[in-house]
């Protein structure tokens, strides 16, 4: 485990400039740090950290579903994942949430005893029981039950049978199941004989699992299964026939569009308000509106489509219907449903100029270019943005109609202190600037010319391109070419697929993952493909299970000795 | 020692024949606490709002006990007796040590455990928040919930309003079973009736029954997780520590049914405004009843972008908090912000002054209520100065109706005279460096 020093990445990222003399106010001036050469091809499996994974609460509902046929959606009722940025791993472990499971898993188990018959797919008797064990142990767990498993789930059974009956003592068995580790967490565990440090492969049953989870957000199928115990998953070219196998399957776009729903922040627009007065004809039906418009569209280009990230960001259409095509004050179908709509290349490009990426990240009022420059410094672009310096007031200007919003942040310029992080982020979202506070696009701002240029600064850019843009579809050209972005992308997939941010550890199979999907011209599907074929995907180092636990209060050392940057 | 009309107790009485009887409910006005007058327990809570305050509408003015209320605290008048204003009060941790992050983590992160954040293995995201990081340690209400195990149902029972579903869980949560085990409030007014509440409304045998099937149930998924732990690293480990633990939380409530209680109909109205009131009726019921000794409610979170429609805002208030001293409209809708937690920490206080203890005393005297935020003001993200607010004296362990001026004493200082007043014998809290013992002048 490697512990990263915040006071290095702060220094890194900002200059310096802040509260210390010396600084450097112009990033560009800063001597690049000096790259240590990737040693990838030495035949040394390097497979990064495997944490623990619970279900998350979105795993639970598919996986009942596809187990019983079960689409009440019990998940619903549980507590929501705590979540880090596109790390949607199920997390702490509470006693409401312990106790939550317990009693979806008697709700789920009392709808599945219904019919008996049904469910062990054999009329009930000893013989039926244990086949139902079996067969429902292994998808449950997913993996064949060991022999003491078995014969363990079922004494348990027959230990209820006498004095409840068999769909009660049924009915038990499935919670017993249910709020199992070994069907909460996707528990991977190393060969009896393996040593801690050791490199191991995961069995396929384990492989089958990730690529199930993976690419279709549930739980691997008995042909998944049969084909691990055939041994079909036991090299990186069989993972990866399945994996096509899988992308087929209709599931998998449900993750793909989770995917974007987490990197854009969709959810934005759940609740989103804009002054009634400046926009008249703003309405919640407008912002689901403009969360299909970019489902739509990344359907469009991912399905139907050549599946190319620079495709999403730089499409002179988006997918619209008549009434959102109206509400841009475009010329689109005439219909309700959502298609394919032409708009002027030389203002719309791709995601970043749809209302759903544009609208939630302003104010009810007016445009905020700190926050869509955030996400191009950000989110697109991996670059870091340092958080502000403490206790040092920190304003939104006063609103002043004789004035554009870009205007009236030039203080972010001609303070110093604020200079230093606001040159990396408030000019990406200048590019934005002709795209209002809702989504639509102006030609003026309080009747003055609105000024979209900008530079982006402390990015690596294709060879030849300059740094300045006019603009949001040059902006978006930029990083549609741009390694840096490419990376990122691979990035966020990375922590989206891997449930944790890439590591030291990581640093070949990001290589990996990033030569595969430029080589691929940039297919996402390709990445998706490729984040089968890591050795993070593939293999796990064997945890030391005597090894202390180093997030383990130490009694004798100061409280504060724990954070991480103090040693 | 277990609660005084427990089912246990009722069973014993009944020669330990499990019959079906009718709900209690009946047994228990609302407005009454089963503490008898010979032990009547001592309770916390701990109430959290975020975003910082408009500091000189919200300190009073004047003396210690000659004091006039700010405007933002107009709605507590009536409550004026039971206040302690805790002016001067800095989140010294925090400033001093504070673990990374910005200002809203930190103060997130260090306003309940007074020590240092911790990086989680995934480091510093692009933004400058924690990816996986955690408090460092303990809330101080959850050291009082430990202390408090085996003695009633639950440990502790956490209430939310508008704190689900947030990225990220250090500018979420500022509450911490252990570091890395943040807790997880109940979201909903259903959610927290169903769970605590409708049980109690089921017959003797029918609990007894449930209780029965759940501990099978429990017993082995135990068995499980203890198999699993011994071939895992310590980061999994720790996790699977916790399932176990929770495991065991369920398993002691089977063996200690809890009494009757009468509660508030259940009720499933969700508007921010109106389950904050709703949970707090619960959770004065679950503490009348005996049911836990210690009740957090976190209202939403640091930079939280809660639109206060009710009051008419046009912004959230995350983003109201940054703006300048200078705008007259965000500045006074920020102190509309406060005045209106300001009332909503009047209603709970009424409600516990409403609930009669056994000796004629209210509820209010034996508890402590102590209102935290993560910043001091939205736009400086200051940790001195906190507009922490206390009321009740938990049993009489300090004078209230003062305004006390403490002078830039750290936090940590209030939580070991609060955990003192609940029973622990405790010298010090979070991070020893920036704690005196417990806190002078209260």
């Amino acid at each position: 485990m490697r512990w990263i020093s915040l006071a290095t990445l702060l220094a890194s990222a900002c200059s310096g400039a802040i509260g210390g003399p010396g600084g450097e106010p112009d990033p560009d001036e800063r001597p690049a740090p000096a790259p240590t050469p990737l040693v990838c091809d030495d035949g040394a499996l390097r497979p990064g950290r495997a944490p623990l994974r619970r279900l998350t609460r979105d795993e639970y509902d598919a996986t009942i579903r596809d187990l019983l046929g079960d689409t009440t959606t019990p998940g619903a009722r549980l507590v929501d994942d705590e979540r880090g940025v596109l790390l949607v791993d199920g997390r702490a472990m509470s006693p409401l949430l312990a106790e939550q499971y317990l009693t979806a898993a008697e709700d789920v188990a009392a709808r599945a005893t219904e019919d008996l018959e049904a469910l062990y797919g054999c009329a009930p008797s000893a013989e039926c029981l244990s086949s139902f064990v079996t067969r429902f142990g292994r998808r449950a767990w997913r993996r064949p039950l060991t022999t003491e498993e078995h014969a363990e789930l079922v004494a348990f059974h027959d230990a209820f049978v006498e004095e409840a009956g068999e769909r009660e003592a049924t009915a038990l068995l499935l919670e017993r199941l249910l709020v199992s580790p070994h069907f909460l967490y996707r528990a991977e565990l190393p060969p009896e004989d393996a040593r801690p440090g050791d490199v191991v492969p995961l069995d396929g049953f384990e492989r089958a699992t990730r690529l199930a989870y993976t690419l279709l957000g549930t739980t691997p199928d008995d042909a998944l299964l049969d084909a691990a115990a055939r041994g079909e998953l036991d090299d990186a070219e069989g993972v990866r026939r399945h994996a096509e196998r899988l992308l087929e399957d209709e599931r998998s776009e449900a993750v793909v569009q989770e995917f974007f729903h987490h990197w854009l922040e969709l959810d934005l627009l759940e609740g989103l308000d804009k002054d009634p007065e400046l926009f008249p004809r703003w309405s919640s039906s407008v912002a689901e509106k403009m969360r299909h418009e970019t489902e739509a569209f990344v359907h469009e280009v991912l399905y139907e489509g050549d599946g190319s990230y620079a495709t999403l960001l730089t499409a002179p259409w988006s997918m619209l219907d008549s009434e959102l095509a109206d509400y841009y004050g475009v010329e689109g179908p005439s219909g309700t449903s959502f298609e394919r709509t032409a708009l002027d290349p030389n203002e719309h490009a791709g995601l970043l100029t749809q209302g759903a990426f544009l609208a939630p990240r302003a104010r009810t009022y007016e445009t905020s270019p700190i926050h869509r420059g955030m996400f191009i410094r950000g989110s697109l672009f991996c670059g870091s943005v340092p958080p502000p310096p403490e206790n040092i007031e920190i304003v939104a200007p006063d609103p002043d109609p004789s004035l554009t919003t870009r205007e009236r942040l030039e203080e972010h310029r001609s303070n110093e202190v604020c200079a230093t992080c606001h040159v990396l982020m408030d000019p990406p979202g200048f590019a934005f600037e002709r795209f209002d506070a809702a989504g639509r696009f102006r030609d003026t701002e309080n009747g003055l010319p609105i000024d979209a240029t900008g530079e982006l600064r402390d990015t690596e850019l294709a060879e030849g391109d300059p740094r300045f843009f006019d603009g949001a579809p040059e902006l978006a050209r930029l990083a549609a070419k741009s390694p840096q972005a490419h990376a990122c992308f691979a990035r966020q997939w990375f922590r989206f697929a891997y449930a944790r941010s890439d590591e030291s550890d990581d640093a070949c199979a990001m290589q990996q993952l990033v030569s595969r999907f430029t080589a691929e011209s940039l297919d996402v599907r390709a990445l998706l493909l490729e984040l089968t074929q890591t050795d993070t995907f593939l293999y796990r180092t064997v945890p030391d299970p005597m090894a202390p636990d180093p997030m383990a209060p130490d009694p004798t050392a100061s409280a504060g000795a724990a954070g991480g940057d103090a040693r | 020692m277990t609660s005084p009309l427990s089912r246990r107790t009722l069973l014993r009485g009944l020669g330990g024949v499990a019959v079906g009887l009718p709900f209690l409910g009946a047994m228990l006005r609302p407005g009454r606490s089963v503490a008898q007058p010979s032990a009547i327990p001592k309770r916390l809570i701990v109430v959290y709002r975020g975003n910082g305050v408009v500091p000189e509408r919200w300190f009073a003015s004047g003396g210690e006990t000659d004091f006039t209320l700010a405007s933002s605290m107009a709605p507590l008048a009536r409550h004026r007796d039971d206040l302690v204003i805790l002016d001067g009060l800095d989140m010294t941790s925090a400033v001093e040590r504070p673990g990374g992050g910005n200002g809203h983590d930190v103060g997130t992160g260090h306003c309940c455990t007074a020590t240092a954040i911790v990086q989680g293995p995934s480091g510093v995201g692009e933004f400058g928040h924690l990816w996986d990081g955690s408090a460092g340690g303990a809330s101080f209400d959850q050291v009082a919930a430990r202390h408090f195990e085996g003695v009633t149902p639950y440990s502790s029972l956490a209430f939310g309003i508008g704190a689900e579903g947030i990225r990220q869980a250090i500018p979420s949560r500022p509450f911490w079973r252990a570091p890395f085990e943040p807790v997880i409030p109940m979201h909903s007014a259903s959610q927290a009736f169903d769970r605590v509440f409708a049980p109690l409304a089921s017959s003797v045998a029918e609990q007894a029954a449930r209780a029965a099937r759940r501990r099978r149930v429990l017993d082995a998924a135990s068995g499980d997780l203890s198999r699993l732990r011994g071939r895992v690293g310590a980061d999994d480990r720790r996790r699977l520590d916790a399932h176990a633990e929770s495991i065991a939380d369920i398993a002691r409530r089977l063996d200690d049914l809890p009494g009757a209680c009468a509660a508030p109909a259940r009720d499933d109205r969700t508007a921010y405004e109106v389950l904050g009131r709703l949970q707090m009726d619960l959770a004065t019921r679950a503490l009348a009843c005996d049911l836990t000794r210690v009740v957090t409610l976190q209202y939403s979170t640091g930079q939280s972008g809660t639109r206060f429609r009710w009051l008419d805002h046009a912004d959230g208030h995350h983003g109201l908090s940054h703006e300048g001293d200078s705008n007259a409209t965000a500045v006074n809708q920020l102190a509309e912000i406060d005045t209106w937690y300001a009332g909503e920490l009047a209603y709970l206080l009424d409600q516990l002054a409403a609930v009669e203890e056994g000796d004629g005393s209210r509820l209010l005297d034996h508890t402590a209520v102590l209102l935290v935020n993560e910043i001091g003001k939205g736009n400086t993200h200051t940790r001195r100065r906190m507009p922490f607010l206390l009321a009740g004296s938990a049993g009489g362990a300090w004078r209230t109706g003062r305004n006390l001026q403490l002078g830039g004493r750290p936090h940590g200082d209030l939580f070991v005279s609060i955990l003192r007043a609940l029973g622990l014998d405790v010298t010090s809290f979070g991070d020893p460096d920036f704690c005196n013992g417990p806190l002078a002048g209260l």
